[in-house]
């Protein structure tokens, strides 16, 4: 082996790595890094935005006004800031839920039916412990328990997920459809057609309107609005930062999303960080879809046929436009609530307009996937023709050359 | 015909697969090409049957460069490749098999497609139903049909990948006459990538061997099988008269394992590990010694057989318990089950540090990242992400992760990819654990590693082991027959 660097090296000194070029190179190559990384969102929600206005354009909507009406509907009152919230506290703790699972590599699609789930949790609890005239408990009680019930049921449907992964074989996207199915089936056998939780007599597809003593307490007069999804969402916020952040656990469930194999040699257990993880991600899920159902007013405290609304789905893309951030979690998924209540406005707006315009009520759906479809699709091509430098082929350190 | 490999290169991240290769293949010929995992045999016949492209170099057929961009490409420049697992459709009948990949139009010609595949049937005496349905059909009869399928679309070269794992000793005599019916009558070249030694000696007449990516040399067969040994795995130097061993306590003691993969079945192995003993299991890649290992280590729960530790038997208990009782196991592929990409030297730390907390204290994870990379040596910042640190550094990282105070340390190809310093230094530290009493057992791919480290060596052929007690006092012709599997 011939050297030519003749520097006094003691015999076990590995090969010392290429120096940079020089400082200037090394901020260009840093910056060609993150340049894409930090762009990639705003290209994807300008190109989503873009399409947006062409579709209203086809539709022969004015985007102007367009735009007026999401402001309206969304942020201009304190009404519709507080429907904004109503929307936002769901959508946020079944994200939170997903940051854990989606961390440690799990793709939980079935965060549908784990809400749809807890709904149902929720509405049994009601149905057990403020059921009679004499309820057992008092108001406070029965909350809690109906979260109780919610996280269980959520949380063990997505269980049920867990174990036919790691004891089944079956892979948790398929298993989470099948459930997904199974669940939004249940809760229409239990509402519908003479179903076991449909009062005598009635032709809707809904519970009674739960008694009062089993409804969250409305905020001063927003018919919508209740503060305990706000301080139950704040705390599941908290404690997934804590996890993400803080604890051994949350480290253990980024390496196993990162490489499950080096994580279990490494000493993880990972079969227990995939039911545990799950578990978690189905209870916080299902608190979600008990904040649903509970109203405070008396037009949504009830179990109906969709009680789920899509919200569940909504998370899944709120944590993959958030990247699996415990931070953005909470902004990305505000986002989003402004986005989904300001679409309804926009399409009511319109058909009451002068002309009227029909618009359909999924051009929203219609923008929030672009959106994340575009962020994901600059983060492909950003990855294809801007690779990382970790990624790419290292031909000048001399390690891999074959040993004589 | 004439086909040459001119120049070839090809790297995969940091892995140089193919360097600078450049081969001649004769019209006639049998030939095989010889080398361990990631010796890059298969990359190289790849790249020559168009399913991978080149980073540099060129193939030449009768001295017209190929644009190979797919293998139907290569196919129609008469070279045709035979996976080790057959490429077929198994839901699809024999003749529909046969037929898929013919040009032709958008109705598929089964008239003709049955009788030609009936001609070849005779001319080669398969016997082959043409309406029987694939997953029906034994690998060897899978593999007769995609061969009749390449000579029907007139390839005039074969590279066949490890023909004979999985077919019996019939279908292999069958195969053999067939591939040498072909080469010297009616003029194909023949390309055989194995492991088996046997076979090469029997079927070719010239073996090429490759090392780490590397043309190491070509040898006329039939020779002697330790020539093909020292040629694939480098001259074993006489080793140095090494003090003997202080032999300590047992560290573990398994006793008459019977492992059964999906590959090959190992059997009736025993070995009793005292601390501070290095054992070197030599072999072919795929004799067996990746399994016994993950024996030892709980990765695998053998059929039957004993693993004692402390006096406890320890069948059935989990990988994560041998950890707790001081067993660690690295394994062959650094980054793609040993550490994990995307996270950073203290990270690393931070998931293996062992305590009660459930929070992490990252301050303590950052100052033993940075007292333990200091101490071995690791070129890197507790900050660097673990992936740009270079293989050797990666290496002496997974080490400086491991607890002290090991029972046993099991250890896959632990200089795999490293150069001599690093491979030197690696060993220095792994001697220094042996002598504060740790037991090591490793796989090895270098015999002189083997025979230089070892005070044991058990020898894998085919799943059948052999004891090698003196690897001082061994011959490496001796050894090298043991490998190959001859003087058993």
């Amino acid at each position: 082996m011939t050297t030519t660097n003749q520097t006094v090296s003691p015999a076990p000194t590995p090969p010392t790595p290429t120096p940079a070029p020089n400082a200037a190179g090394m901020l260009w190559r840093y910056g060609v890094d993150l340049l894409p990384t930090v762009l990639a969102p705003f290209i994807g929600i300008a190109v989503a935005l873009v399409l947006t206005v062409l579709i209203l354009e086809w539709q022969g909507a004015d985007p102007g006004q367009a735009w007026d009406y999401l402001y309206e509907g969304t942020l201009e009152t304190a009404a519709v800031r507080a429907d904004v919230v109503a929307y936002w506290m769901p959508l946020a703790v079944a994200a939170f839920g997903l940051v854990l699972t989606f961390s440690a590599g799990l793709w939980n699609i079935g965060v549908e039916g784990q809400m749809v789930m807890g709904a149902i949790g929720a509405t049994w609890a009601v149905r057990l412990f403020a059921g009679g005239n004499d309820p057992v408990l008092d108001h406070a009680g029965i909350l809690v328990m109906c979260f109780v019930f919610a996280a269980i049921t959520g949380g063990l449907w997505a269980l049920v997920t867990a174990l036919l992964k790691t004891r089944g074989g079956v892979n948790e996207i398929f298993g989470g459809v099948a459930l997904n199915f199974i669940a939004q089936t249940f809760n229409l056998y239990l509402v519908s057609n003479g179903g076991p939780w449909q009062p005598a007599g009635s032709r809707a597809t809904e519970t009674a309107v739960f008694p009062e003593i089993a409804r969250l307490t409305q905020y001063q007069n927003f018919r919508q609005l209740s503060l305990t999804p706000v301080y139950v969402t704040t705390g599941a916020f908290v404690l997934i930062f804590l996890i993400m952040y803080v604890s051994r656990w949350g480290l253990q469930l980024k390496a196993m999303g990162r490489n499950v194999k080096s994580a279990f040699l490494l000493g993880v257990r990972t079969e227990r960080n995939i039911w545990l993880s799950m578990a978690m991600c189905g209870g916080l899920a299902g608190i979600g879809g008990a904040f649903r159902v509970m109203g405070p007013y008396a037009t949504t405290a009830k179990l109906t046929a969709n009680p789920s609304g899509g919200i569940g789905f909504l998370a899944i893309l709120v944590v993959l436009l958030a990247s699996r951030s415990a931070i953005l979690t909470p902004f990305v998924s505000g986002v989003f609530a402004v986005l989904s209540k300001g679409g309804q406005k926009i399409e009511s707006g319109f058909s009451w307009g002068d002309p009227p315009v029909e618009l359909d009520r999924s051009l929203v759906r219609v923008l929030q996937s672009t959106m994340v479809l575009m962020v994901v699709l600059v983060f492909g091509v950003r990855n294809r023709f801007f690779p990382p430098r970790s990624a790419q082929p290292v031909t000048d350190d001399g390690e891999d050359t074959a040993r004589t | 015909m004439r086909v040459e490999l001119q120049h070839i290169s090809k790297t995969f991240g940091r892995v140089r697969a193919n360097q600078d290769i450049s081969l001649t293949f004769e019209e006639g010929r049998i030939y095989a090409i010889l080398g361990e995992n990631g010796a890059g045999k298969s990359t190289l016949m790849k790249i020559m049957s168009g399913y991978q492209s080149a980073d540099s170099g060129q193939v030449v057929v009768d001295g017209q460069a190929l644009d190979l961009n797919a293998p139907t490409d290569a196919i129609a420049h008469g070279i045709g490749m035979l996976y080790q697992d057959p490429l077929d459709f198994p839901p699809f009948t024999v003749l529909e098999n046969f037929i898929a990949g013919r040009p032709g139009g958008f109705f598929p010609d089964r008239q003709s497609g049955r009788r030609s595949l009936v001609d070849l049937c005779t001319r080669f005496e398969f016997s082959l139903n043409p309406d029987a349905y694939i997953d029906m059909l034994t690998i060897g009869e899978r593999q007769q049909l995609e061969i009749l399928r390449l000579l029907s679309l007139d390839v005039r070269v074969l590279v066949l990948d490890e023909p004979t794992t999985g077919i019996s000793a019939e279908q292999k005599t069958a195969l053999f006459n067939v591939l040498k019916t072909l080469a010297h009558d009616e003029g194909m070249i023949i390309i055989l990538v194995s492991h088996k030694l046997e076979d090469v000696i029997e079927l070719c007449n010239e073996a090429v061997v490759l090392r780490r990516g590397k043309y190491v040399g070509r040898q006329d067969v039939p020779c002697p099988i330790s020539d093909l040994v020292e040629l694939m795995f480098g001259k074993v130097v006489p080793r140095q008269e090494r003090p003997p061993v202080p032999v300590g306590e047992p560290a573990l003691a398994v006793a008459e394992l019977t492992i059964t993969s999906h590959r090959l079945t190992v059997e009736n192995v025993s070995l009793d590990v005292r601390a501070g003993e290095v054992i070197g299991l030599a072999g072919l890649d795929g004799s067996g010694q990746g399994e016994f290992i993950r024996v030892c280590a709980g990765l695998i729960t053998p059929d039957s057989g004993s693993i004692c530790l402390e006096g406890q038997s320890m069948v059935g208990y989990s990988y994560h318990t041998f950890a707790q009782k001081g067993i660690a196991f690295l394994p062959a592929g650094r980054i793609e089950e040993g550490l994990i990409r995307g996270m950073t030297l203290t990270e690393h730390f931070a998931l293996t540090l062992p305590g009660k907390a459930p929070w992490i204290n990252w301050a303590r994870a950052r100052q033993v990242t940075q007292q333990r990379i200091t101490h071995f040596n690791v070129k890197g910042r507790p900050g660097s992400p673990i992936q740009t640190l270079s293989g050797g550094n990666q290496q002496r990282f997974a080490l400086s992760l491991l607890p002290d105070n090991l029972r046993l340390l099991l250890l896959e190809h632990p200089t795999r990819g490293l150069d001599v310093e690093s491979a030197n230094y690696i060993w220095e530290q792994l001697l220094m654990r042996r002598k504060q009493g740790t037991a090591i057992i490793f796989i090895s791919a270098e015999l002189d590693e083997i025979v230089a480290y070892s005070d044991r060596i058990l020898v894998f052929f085919g799943g059948r082991v052999t004891p090698v007690d003196d690897p001082a006092h061994m011959t490496a012709e001796h050894l090298g027959e043991l490998i190959g599997g001859r003087g058993v």
